[in-house]
């Protein structure tokens, strides 16, 4: 599998990202009254031919960052770069040509195809917004091809989304991701809505397209594990930020943020035998809402190592000052003002 | 908080037994972790029997004595929970396992169990799993298979398969 070098360019790269949508009130005069902070201040880059895993509990706003990377949501503040460039500031026709880099599967293959359109008129109907991917004549070939990529019958190509399994339709859905022969694919949770033994014939099938056209994922998931088996690097967000970042060996073996700690001692292990000697950290409460986040770090009203500096001082998503001149897999990006080491899966 | 309220209510007549389906699905896994927390609490201190229904391999490892495999309407496979993770003994509840993802499978192919799960008004005769089986021979087609003691050295507790090949799958899995 491909991997980020620091020494290349990225594809894409987020700075700031904030979403923020208005909370209003009164019926004559509206008047905004406060503001869910859905997405505030988010960082990464992501580099050609690797995956970058986003993990996180819901509400924590990772769709909602998938959203502004395809430019379904315009972000109240923040700069998406696409090779350099700022895709928030785009309008028109140049908006229209980075977009069509950028391609999303959605997380749920029930909803997101028009039960009115058949396979054909699916996945080819990205064809009608850019045309100059694939003259009219061509198309039918071109989304037969498509279907085949994908694992597919291509004679399937008259169907409606209703004759296919929750699987298929999700390959039906990778396919029209396809299609415009994207750089980027932003892919929001694709496998959690399919069945177990469904998921790892559609992972698979990503981590095929990947190697064959180049592709560079954005991976959504709130499934550690697969998250885990995907992605080069990941990020974990907490109610709107991500708060510790690396490679998948540095977060999952060496994670030093505690809500990273806690979440990844939470998930249950498929193995009875681990049951007795697993530390498992149960953290009180549910996650604040958006709307009123805790001040300072957002982690510390559940985290059992807040003191006073916590509800000061935000920290700043950094290799933490005591891992800074070290060597080794901890010296990794955790904003935690008491960044710690320690190993919670077996 | 609500699914609290739904295990108090179902704990105030102070049953024997509480069957409990799917009820963390819907949470994050942190608060996953509360709640399975509490009911395994409840259910020591009360002494209550648990029937834990779930798609979650993990959240059985962590909790359950003893595991039943469905599969298309029937119980495939019956056995203590180290058992049968550590030896399933039909060819479902191995593909199952296989396809979790594990560390050392880290850029390989996941193990996926061919096909898909057959429509319920349409079951294939003889075993339901040998469309998609890797062991399947002529007689699973023709003959359904009963759910059969397995034994073997070592088994202390009762264990079961519905599968005619246990014995061979057994031995490939461990």
């Amino acid at each position: 599998m491909p991997h980020g070098e620091p020494g290349r360019e990225p594809i894409l790269q987020v700075r700031g990202l904030v979403k923020h949508y208005p909370l209003t009130q009164g019926v004559v005069v509206r008047k905004q009254v406060g503001a869910v902070k859905a997405v505030d201040g988010v960082d990464f880059d992501l580099y050609q031919g690797e995956t970058l895993g986003i993990v996180g509990e819901s509400g924590c706003g990772k769709s909602t960052v998938a959203k502004m990377l395809v430019n379904l949501e315009r972000p109240t503040a923040g700069e998406i770069r696409y090779k350099g460039e700022d895709i928030t500031r785009l309008s028109g026709r140049a908006l229209k040509a980075v977009r069509r880099n950028i391609q999303m599967v959605f997380q749920d293959p029930y909803t997101s195809l028009n039960p009115r359109m058949t396979v054909g008129d699916i996945i080819g109907e990205p064809y009608e917004i850019h045309p100059e991917v694939a003259p009219k004549g061509s198309r039918r070939q071109k989304v037969q091809e498509l279907l085949d990529v994908v694992g597919l019958n291509p004679e399937y190509i008259n169907r409606y989304p209703h004759q296919f399994s929750g699987g298929q339709r999700q390959r039906i859905g990778i396919a029209r991701g396809l299609a415009l022969r994207p750089e980027v694919i932003v892919a929001d949770e694709p496998v959690s809505a399919l069945d177990v033994s469904v998921q790892a014939q559609v992972i698979n099938l990503l981590d095929q397209l990947q190697s064959q056209f180049d592709l560079s994922y954005v991976f959504i998931a709130h499934d550690l594990s697969i998250v885990r088996h995907i992605s080069d690097r990941v990020g974990v967000m907490y109610l709107g930020r991500i708060v510790e970042t690396g490679t998948d060996a540095e977060i999952y073996e060496h994670p030093t943020h505690p809500y990273t700690q806690a979440l990844l001692s939470a998930v249950p292990v498929p193995d009875p035998e681990a049951r007795e000697h697993r530390e498992r950290i149960i953290l009180s409460g549910d996650v604040p809402s958006p709307a009123n986040p805790p001040s300072g770090c957002r982690f510390r009203t559940r985290c059992w190592k807040a003191r006073e500096r916590c509800a000061l001082e935000v920290p700043a998503l950094a290799v933490p000052a005591e891992f800074r001149y070290a060597e080794g897999p901890a010296a990794h990006d955790s904003a935690c003002h008491f960044a710690e080491e320690k190993q919670v899966v077996p | 908080m609500r699914q609290r309220i739904m295990i108090a209510m179902a704990m105030a007549l102070e049953p024997s037994l509480i069957i409990a389906d799917e009820p963390t699905t819907a949470l994050d896994v942190t608060v996953q972790a509360q709640v399975m927390d509490l009911l395994a609490e409840l259910q020591r201190e009360l002494h209550m029997g648990l029937i834990l229904i779930t798609h979650d391999l993990g959240v059985v490892a962590d909790v359950a004595d003893t595991i039943a495999v469905m599969y298309a309407g029937r119980i495939v496979e019956r056995a203590p929970v180290h058992e049968i993770y550590r030896a399933p003994a039909h060819p479902y509840t191995r593909g199952l396992l296989a396809s979790i993802p594990r560390l050392d499978q880290k850029g390989q192919d996941l193990y996926a169990i061919k096909g898909l799960p057959p429509n319920l008004t349409r079951i294939p005769p003889g075993c339901a799993f040998h469309p998609r089986c890797p062991m399947a021979q002529d007689v699973c087609v023709t003959e359904e298979p009963p759910l059969a003691r397995v034994t073997y050295e070592g088994l202390v507790a009762e264990r079961r398969s519905a599968c005619h090949f246990w014995k061979e799958t057994l031995d490939a899995s461990r």
